[in-house]
């Protein structure tokens, strides 16, 4: 199945959608990562990115932030081109990355001033910002703590501040919750769902785990070998399923068409 | 027992095996470094044989061009040996001035023994945090491996990184030393002196490196912090400093050995006891026996072998601590001590340009490897400056040093334009998804050029200017250099730029990009070298002070009027 159809592709992305991707495809050469994708982030939603480990999800995401150039299609955030106006795209997007690699000699406060400054923030306001968010992931102590002798979960919640500082039109989240202790887990699901709920912005979420998925994204897309294989609310995958009381997980399996593939190395590894 | 345990069937490899693996690995980081967030360039090949070939070769690469350095520094000395520059110093015995040949001789050959030892620890304490950086060891301590293999490897993977250097000092020095006096066995008694040297300098780069650990690297945001780090830091400019005031100094290190054989025989006899000079003296036993200790004032043979063997069982114990300590060290943790109170939350975001520079100094600050090339051009001001504010005889000579201060700062800061781009590798994939422009990063950059250029040129200033020099003339000079120094900073950072953007970030640090950024600083220094010597040879040809100013000013101008079109221009408005 290869979703996104021709008929997105000849309407020109409305200037007030989050995100909206195109026929995007990304190369490593002879592999490709991520292929023909179109996906649209609305206004007030969570879009989660479902995949395998390989699947093209960071590949996608990496393409929206301008780490990685498309081979074809396109991007459009807020209407700009990430490829011809790098500098705009980048001042209204936040983004996590999947793993938490940082200035490891700067502290949790000379990183986040570092990024304060890089995106032109006003100090009192990005000070008030910075110290509700701090003390909701509570790190006051760590927070002039040199970031290579903090933890991973710390580092995380770190960039996850980082991302929300200029309180961007489009967050771009990769596997964000990996490091999270459950409160930290509990208190960005809750933040996700109120950020979007406080205006008309969009949130890009990729992850493998369906739980989360499943409670947190109003829509997700499913990534098989670069390609979207589902897409839509569970209700919508279940009906393409045919699958009435499925959860996200079976679906997930069904689409990817793994199911089979779990048994059967399941019953393999049982009798090793 | 299983049948499959991990002793049955095939054999385990061996340490060398093990650590011929993981040397390749941390040669791979010190190349890509994908762990603290490099990302490979879309160009860049595929082919993990690829890619494993192209890190050995520029590892091996690098090394060869730190080699090459000790090459020099022997090669130096080899011509301080030779019979001319011998009689410059060794006029007649009993004649005022002059130094005893075994004296001389012995001095040069310690004072070789001291560059290669300030030289091996060098390479040691930039080749550290790629040691430490590569996280190998923690990844093999986790394998069913012994404790004795596991020290084995650390210590093979840690001698692999000075390597190259460590046996062109070992192997080279005797030959020289064996051509230069043309005696073979003066060539072999001066291996125990590099033995030594190789052994001291490894130590204490360990010993360094647990340190920096301990203290530096886990300390705490806050000023009172910062002023610590630095006064810590200045440790890591020592060897540096040994290398640079043996070089700038060897002519008033051997007349005051000469002035002090005079005064106080005494003195001298127990300053020959410290290292390296017994080892040093070693040689010249071996060149003309016993007998020439008897020409030497306060000298004493038997002290000296006492000496002598006195550093070798230290060096033993030495090599025996060396057998544990690489894998110890790689298993300290930074002093971490959380707070009880909790600080405010409060920012205070500056320009771009200006965070980027503020970057650069905090990561400095905690980076050994980064904080030497900032310290270096600042302590190679006050040395100079010393010198000039001591020693200068009258206003015109104060003047010389003082300009050499400068342009050696100037051509230092630009030396190391590579170094501060390399800074960017950490955590480089996350600020490329920042809103950074290229003008904010070149301006960031190049600031911090200027700025040591400026503070070294203060320094100088502060310490020559009050007593002899007129103010006004100096400050033309530092000012007139100035456009000359951007214009090599927006050229140097300008070509990392494109190569940033064609291949991935070049890491340019001693220990596997020294070759890139030799490519990238020659035109650097020919760039800010260029004014400087336009105004000496216009100001030893008698040509007026004014003049050669603005000779020199225009021509720094033209400069960076020039390579601002190549700064400037890079392509794309953001950061690729």
């Amino acid at each position: 199945m290869h979703l996104g159809g021709r008929a997105l592709l000849s309407a020109p992305p409305a200037p007030d959608q989050p995100l909206s991707l195109r026929s995007l495809t990304v190369r490593y050469g002879p592999l490709t990562a991520v292929d023909h994708l179109s996906i649209q982030v609305q206004p007030h939603e969570i879009y989660g990115l479902l995949g395998s480990n390989g699947a093209g999800k960071s590949s996608t995401l990496k393409a929206v932030v301008g780490l990685l150039a498309p081979a074809e299609g396109s991007i459009s955030v807020l209407g700009h081109d990430p490829a011809r106006e790098p500098v705009v795209t980048k001042q209204i997007v936040g983004y996590v990355p999947e793993s938490a690699l940082l200035y490891d000699a700067l502290t949790p406060r000379e990183f986040l001033e570092f990024v304060a400054s890089v995106r032109g923030l006003d100090s009192a306001q990005v000070s008030e910002r910075a110290k509700s968010y701090v003390t909701a992931f509570q790190i006051e102590r760590e927070f002039d703590q040199p970031l290579a002798t903090l933890s991973n979960g710390t580092r995380q919640k770190v960039l996850i501040i980082s991302a929300f500082l200029h309180q961007p039109a489009l967050l771009v989240l990769d596997e964000p919750l990996n490091s999270l202790d459950p409160r930290s887990v509990r208190l960005m699901r809750d933040l996700l769902t109120q950020y979007v709920a406080a205006g008309p912005r969009g949130v890009l979420f990729s992850t493998h785990t369906m739980e989360v998925a499943e409670r947190l994204c109003h829509r997700v897309g499913i990534l098989d070998r670069g390609r979207l294989v589902g897409e839509g609310t569970l209700d919508n995958l279940r009906s393409q399923t045919a699958q009435g009381d499925a959860t996200l997980e079976e679906i997930f399996l069904r689409l990817t068409r793994e199911e089979e593939g779990v048994y059967a190395a399941v019953r393999a590894l049982g009798g090793a | 027992m299983e049948r499959n345990s991990p002793r049955a069937g095939t054999s385990q490899p061996t340490a060398l095996q093990l650590a011929d693996v993981a040397y390749l690995e941390l040669s791979f980081q010190a190349v890509y470094a994908l762990r603290q967030g490099n990302v490979l360039a879309a160009e860049a090949p595929r082919d993990p044989g690829e890619l494993a070939e192209t890190a050995r070769r520029r590892v091996a690469q690098s090394k060869f061009l730190v080699s090459l350095l000790i090459v020099l520094l022997i090669g130096g000395s080899m011509i301080s040996l030779t019979s001319i520059v011998e009689r410059l110093f060794t006029p007649p015995l009993g004649s005022p001035g002059g130094i005893p040949l075994p004296l001389y001789d012995g001095t040069v050959v310690a004072g070789l023994l001291l560059l290669e030892l300030s030289f091996l620890w060098m390479v040691g304490l930039q080749s550290l945090p790629t040691y430490l950086g590569s996280q190998m060891l923690p990844v093999l301590e986790t394998l069913p491996i012994s404790e004795k293999k596991l020290n084995r490897i650390a210590l093979l993977i840690l001698l692999r990184l000075f390597d190259a250097p460590a046996l062109t000092a070992l192997i080279l020095t005797p030959i020289a030393l064996a051509i230069a006096f043309q005696s073979w066995l003066t060539g072999l008694l001066v291996l125990p002196g590099v033995v030594l040297v190789v052994v001291f300098a490894i130590g204490l780069s360990l010993r360094t490196g647990r340190f920096f650990v301990q203290h530096v690297q886990g300390s705490r945001g806050g000023i009172r912090e910062s002023v610590l780090r630095w006064m810590y830091l200045l440790l890591w400019a020592v060897p540096a400093f040994g290398i640079y005031g043996f070089v700038s100094f060897g002519f008033q290190i051997m007349g005051g050995l000469a002035y002090l054989g005079r005064i106080a025989p005494a003195t001298l006899g127990n300053l020959l006891l410290v290292f390296p000079f017994p080892l040093g003296m070693l040689p010249i036993l071996g060149l003309s026996g016993l007998a020439s200790f008897s020409h030497l004032p306060g000298g004493n043979g038997p002290l000296l072998a006492l000496a002598a063997a006195g550093y070798s069982a230290l060096a033993l114990g030495v090599g025996w601590w060396l057998l544990t300590a690489p894998r110890a060290l790689s298993q300290l943790a930074p002093e971490v001590q959380l707070p009880d109170e909790r600080r405010e939350a409060q920012l205070h975001p500056v320009g771009p340009p200006a965070a980027i520079l503020l970057k650069d100094l905090r990561t400095a600050s905690r980076t050994p490897g980064y904080a030497f090339v900032v310290l270096l051009p600042l302590i190679d001001a006050v040395v100079i400056g010393l010198s000039s504010y001591i020693g200068a005889p009258h206003p015109r000579s104060a003047f010389d040093l003082a300009a050499a201060a400068v342009s050696t700062t100037a051509i230092l800061a630009t030396f190391f334009g590579p170094a501060f781009f390399a800074t960017e590798v950490m955590g480089y994939s996350y600020t490329r998804t920042l809103p950074l422009t290229n003008r904010s990063m070149l301006f960031g950059k190049s600031s911090l050029i200027v700025l040591i250029y400026i503070v070294a040129s203060a320094i100088v200033v502060s310490l020559t200017v009050l007593r002899l020099l007129n103010v006004w003339l100096f400050a033309a000079f530092v000012i007139a250099e100035l456009p000359g120094l951007v214009a090599a900073a927006f050229l140097e950072i300008g070509l990392l730029f494109r190569r940033a953007q064609a291949s991935g970030v070049p890491i340019s640090l001693m220990s596997s990009g020294a070759w890139w950024a030799t490519t990238v600083v020659l035109p650097g220094i020919a760039i800010a070298g260029l004014p400087i010597t336009v105004f000496a040879i216009l100001w030893y040809s008698g040509v007026s002070p004014l003049h050669s100013f603005l000779w020199m000013g225009g021509l720094a101008v033209v400069e960076l009027v020039l390579f601002s079109f190549f700064a400037l221009g890079l392509p794309g408005r953001g950061r690729g």
